[in-house]
């Protein structure tokens, strides 16, 4: 089994193009909400810094076990049983994510593209995609980021200039700033920014260790985390001007309400498959991502190669899509209320607070070992 | 092996059998106008006018008409639309509306937002169709008028609106959301511009009118109508509305400002005209005490492009005191339509209101709820510079050479 972990290799381009694709995924699809109002993006700008910290946590943790993941770094702090225990929970989570996230996806489809489509071809023909890309191992998912994410990255900046062009924007929409103070702005931040999307961050740690140059990961990461922290603020600045808070407040897709206004010379007109084309891979990556990261607990959990799972559990998740929620008021509401507070908070920031001091503590020694071991 | 894959071939095949959501372009009819009425048993009637796609083809127009509308009650209209097929052969496709025609009682006795939230809602809407408010004639007579040079009336009507707006500005500029964020706005009420029927709707109707030079009928923009959140509560006339429109963003427009007295009547006053070019403003609200203020700063760039009286064009003073007297008389223009609006309607069409929650929150806040009234009753202060630039390809006017005989 450890030799099959070191025939896959992701290079440090791969691991950015997927935290770049990943962070703005679900973000291009229900936007970062409109709990600050004219504030969000400031809010966003407050919760990138913060969410660059958290990325730099996770790396620590990383690097005290070089080329160990999340559940092997559990099981190490937590002992054999416990550890495995508190991986299935994760496990659960992380799966449970990639269903949420792919009723995201699903939601836009079947209200924007496809109305009479049954939701459920969507769901099963996307994660028919994903899962073929993930039996293919992650080397492949990492090329498939790479091909996209040049016209990912170039469509995100030409919405906002054409919207912008389109004389649709008007900045008069972010004013006043901070009218009522930090006050809702740090609500907004905490918990709902900070885990969505930058704690949501903890699925990397199963897909960082097999990046190649491991030493490089820290700066990488926290520098990708910035730059798409800055995606994000331009295409909330975007949202925002074009659309008004007041607008903002009744849109369920923020991003593509938006692109459905271009309009430049009466030409460039209903642009807004563009965005779609935007969310389709940003979701892909990310439903990759948890997919894989639960797929690897499962390894772990059961000594069986993921591989062999690939099908069952994907096929579990494209009905889970349908089942989680009767309808999309039920999944938002979910998703704003209970979500952040009872699962992101726990799982991306009590348990890794937790098992860190273990974690230190369990690995002084060899540490100090390998350390010993470099400098011969 | 082969066997295997074949098998599963088959099984995935099945996924893509149904096509849900395909349409063939000749199973469609592209909708361009909409008109609402009130109606008779139902709460509305609904008439779609939808396009003869072949008479519009370049290369073989076949004769006929070149809408064709259909009219029916419900209490919708995304039901009334659905059920529109009860008379027209083809599915109604809504992406391409150019137009809605709303009946001016509908909008005075009902209300507007009960069905704007459908067209809000329906993705296939875009922000792009004109609102209309449709004075006199009922709304389902407008889709209806035909034109000899755009065949489509409602596309005639988004021209029209759009050259208008571009050469002289009569037009609100209002889309379907700035409508809908108007009403929920405290601090702006919304408009929408109207439309009158000049000359016999029921002669209009005929393709052949499109053969006469002079049409028996067309359809012509009024002023902008003012809503009370969403009911409707008056008019303005077209030129209160370029005066509206210069506060908020115009595009160009011509103002003719007299430039010597020889009497009373505006019949026997001498003129210039300017036409604007370049213009920018800026909307304040504020509180000096419990007194609020409203405050237009104008400054706008024009074009001098007629001259009536005898000044000389070459000098600098001239151009000094032509820009005094222009700037004054805008001045005066803009703040009798602030007081018209204050005191008739004492509704912020304006946006004072949002100018206030952007410079001074707090006491937005305070006074949200009662903000119209607070318009009403508020200074207004308006500031406008013109700055004349040039006058064409002539300086002085041959006028100034003439003999100064009548003039004493």
């Amino acid at each position: 089994m450890k030799q099959q972990k070191l025939m896959e290799k992701l290079s440090l381009w791969q691991l950015a193009v997927l935290l770049f694709t990943f962070e703005i995924g679900s973000v291009a699809v229900v936007g970062v909400g409109n709990d600050s109002r004219q504030d969000a993006w400031i809010a966003v700008a407050i919760s990138t810094l913060l969410g660059a910290g958290i990325v730099s946590f996770y790396i620590m943790l990383l690097k005290r076990a070089p080329g160990k993941n999340l559940f092997e770094l559990m099981t190490i702090s937590f002992g054999k049983w416990l550890g495995k225990g508190i991986g299935l929970l994760y496990v659960f989570y992380f799966f449970y994510i990639a269903e949420r996230v792919l009723r995201d996806f699903c939601e836009l489809i079947t209200t924007v593209i496809f109305e009479n489509t049954p939701i459920e071809i969507i769901s099963i023909t996307m994660m028919g995609v994903i899962a073929y890309m993930i039996y293919l191992g992650l080397e492949v998912f990492g090329r498939t980021g790479e091909i996209f994410i040049p016209y990912v990255f170039t469509f995100t900046i030409l919405i906002g200039f054409a919207t912008f062009f389109s004389g649709e924007m008007d900045f008069k929409n972010l004013l006043p700033v901070m009218a009522e103070g930090i006050g809702p702005i740090i609500q907004h931040i905490f918990p709902r920014l900070l885990t969505f999307p930058y704690g949501e961050l903890i699925t990397f740690m199963v897909i960082i260790p097999y990046v190649t140059q491991f030493k490089k990961v820290g700066k990488v990461s926290v520098i990708t985390v910035l730059v798409s922290g800055m995606i994000i603020i331009y295409g909330t600045v975007i949202e925002i001007a074009t659309l008004g808070t007041e607008q903002l407040g009744r849109t369920v897709f923020p991003l593509l309400s938006a692109a459905r206004d271009i309009s430049l010379l009466e030409f460039i007109e209903r642009v807004d498959l563009v965005v779609v084309f935007i969310v389709m891979f940003g979701i892909i990556t990310k439903v990759s991502v948890f997919f894989f990261a639960g797929l690897k607990g499962l390894e772990h959990i059961t000594n069986i190669p993921y591989r062999y799972m690939v099908l069952p559990m994907a096929t579990i998740i494209s009905y889970g899509t349908i089942l989680i929620s009767d309808n999309f008021a039920e999944h938002v509401e979910e998703g704003i209320r209970f979500i952040p507070q009872y699962m992101h908070v726990p799982f991306q920031l009590i348990l890794p607070a937790l098992f860190a001091p273990l974690l230190f503590w369990r690995t002084k020694n060899q540490k100090k070992g390998s350390g010993h071991h470099e400098s011969k | 092996m082969k066997k295997r894959t074949l098998i599963l071939m088959c099984i995935l095949s099945l996924t893509l059998t149904g096509c849900w959501d395909s349409t063939e372009l000749n199973d469609v009819s592209i909708v361009t106008g909409i008109a609402i009425d009130p109606g008779k048993e139902k709460r509305y009637r609904l008439t779609v006018g939808y396009v003869n796609a072949s008479m519009l083809s370049p290369q073989q127009p076949t004769e006929g008409a070149p809408v064709s509308i259909m009219s029916l009650e419900g209490n919708s209209l995304p039901e009334i639309s659905a059920r529109m097929n009860i008379g027209v052969s083809r599915k109604l496709v809504f992406s391409h509306t150019r137009a809605l025609y709303i009946n001016e009682e509908v909008a005075i006795n009902d209300g507007v937002g009960s069905f704007l939230d459908s067209l809000e809602r329906n993705p296939q809407f875009r922000n792009d169709f004109n609102i209309l408010i449709t004075k006199g004639d009922p709304a389902e007579k407008f889709p209806t008028i035909n034109d000899p040079v755009e065949k489509v009336p409602s596309l005639k009507v988004q021209k029209q609106v759009k050259s208008l707006l571009e050469g002289w500005g009569g037009d609100p500029r209002v889309r379907l959301t700035d409508f809908i964020d108007a009403i929920v706005s405290h601090g702006r009420s919304p408009v929408a511009s109207s439309v009158t029927i000049k000359g016999d709707p029921e002669k209009g109707k005929n393709v052949e009118s499109n053969m006469m030079t002079k049409a028996p009928a067309r359809i012509m923009l009024g002023g902008i109508a003012v809503f009370k959140k969403d009911k409707l509560s008056g008019y303005l006339s077209m030129e209160d509305t370029r005066n509206y429109l210069w506060t908020q963003k115009l595009e160009s427009t011509m103002v003719t400002i007299p430039c010597a007295n020889h009497g009373k009547e505006q019949k026997e006053k001498l003129f210039f005209d300017l036409a604007i070019t370049n213009n920018k403003s800026t909307i304040k609200a504020f509180y000096k005490g419990d007194q609020p203020h409203l405050k237009v700063d104008i400054y706008s760039e024009a074009r001098l492009t007629s001259m009536q009286c005898k000044e000389d064009l070459s000098k600098k003073e001239t151009y000094l005191d032509l820009e005094k007297k222009s700037s004054k008389y805008v001045k005066d223009m803009i703040v009798a339509t602030i007081k018209k609006v204050q005191n008739e309607f004492g509704l912020d069409i304006f946006g004072f209101g949002e100018a206030l929650y952007r410079q001074d929150y707090k006491k937005a806040k305070e006074v949200e709820d009662k903000w119209n009234e607070e318009f009403a009753r508020a200074d207004v202060d308006v500031n406008v510079h013109v700055a004349i630039r040039r006058s064409g390809i002539r300086g002085k006017s041959f006028l100034s050479e003439l003999p100064a005989s009548e003039e004493e």
